[in-house]
């Protein structure tokens, strides 16, 4: 993602702020959500859900404004001397670390009970400055959530259930074709479109959770 | 194996009992379709009444259990939170 900042056209940034932005209010609407649930019930794994989702958030926010200072200062820095990567480096960066504390909370509300409970300490690991490193950790925990989940959806069949697998599933090729950037730019297009896709399926059972 | 009900899905399984008899429910109809022993049954109502949810009346000096607006409320962000939870696959 770094390495690209040059070679996507300027427009693209406007967009992915426009997607990140949106996924940052589907993510808050979940957290919304898990936290009234949660309020009621005092349930862990809803505590889980509801912190995840918030640091999602958080972290697509970090993005959106990534992405849209970019897109307002690129020329500039194109002109000048002053290199941009360094700020466009911190702000992946920050995004690294609230992502990885999100999934890491998404897979603690799938582990048992008994392993969820020893868990108390979250290691946040300090070594995402590559992204390489970052997506490949989102790769493996979103890996274990959808195992999780599909085994969900198989058992209750439900169509909600099916849609929160169908939003996982596209987390993770959005981070897998993210991988693949720097060998194509349709990656980062591809990847970004595949978010949305996920977080509007993440809306859809929330409308159908609270209005149906 | 099913796992052991929570007491919010006991308090869940009552409710929802209560409302499908149209919002009364005698204590041995609760008792049997909760599938509760009597002392919890005893007990659960009890909280039910205390936190204002359900309130006993009487009708033809039979005993009934009816909900409450308070009731009506809860079992609809019960609901929402039944879907919301399964649809993540976490249990309550």
């Amino acid at each position: 993602m770094v390495i690209m900042i040059e070679s996507i056209p300027l427009w693209f940034y406007f967009i992915t702020s426009v997607i990140y932005s949106s996924s940052a209010i589907a993510g808050f609407l979940v957290s919304y959500f898990a936290f009234r649930a949660y309020k009621m019930t005092k349930n862990k794994p809803l505590m889980f859900l509801f912190l995840s989702f918030l640091i999602l958030g958080i972290g697509f926010v970090i993005l959106a404004v990534t992405n849209i200072y970019i897109y307002t200062t690129l020329e500039f820095y194109r002109s000048s001397s002053v290199s941009l990567n360094l700020l466009n480096y911190q702000g992946f960066r920050t995004y690294y670390i609230f992502s990885s504390i999100g999934y890491i909370l998404l897979t603690l509300m799938y582990l048992p009970k008994k392993v969820m409970n020893k868990l108390f300490i979250i290691y946040v690991p300090i070594w995402y400055a590559s992204s390489f490193n970052f997506h490949l950790l989102s790769i493996v925990l979103l890996l274990y959530i959808i195992i999780q989940s599909i085994i969900n959806s198989i058992r209750r069949k439900n169509f909600d259930a099916y849609l929160v697998t169908f939003a996982f599933i596209c987390l993770l090729v959005f981070h897998s074709l993210l991988i693949l950037t720097s060998f194509s730019q349709t990656m980062y297009i591809g990847a970004n479109i595949f978010l949305i896709i996920g977080f509007l399926s993440l809306l859809l059972m929330l409308i159908r959770v609270n209005f149906k | 194996m099913s796992e052991k009900r929570s007491k919010l899905q006991i308090f869940m399984d009552i409710l929802f009992l209560i409302q499908k008899e149209n919002g009364k429910a005698k204590p041995t109809r609760i008792l049997y379709g909760a599938n509760l022993s009597h002392s919890s049954l005893k007990e659960y109502l009890d909280d039910l009444i205390s936190n204002g949810f359900i309130e006993e009346v009487k009708d033809n000096k039979h005993s009934l259990f009816a909900l409450t607006e308070k009731g009506y409320q809860f079992i609809n962000e019960s609901r929402k939170i039944k879907r919301l939870t399964e649809a993540f696959g976490i249990s309550i």
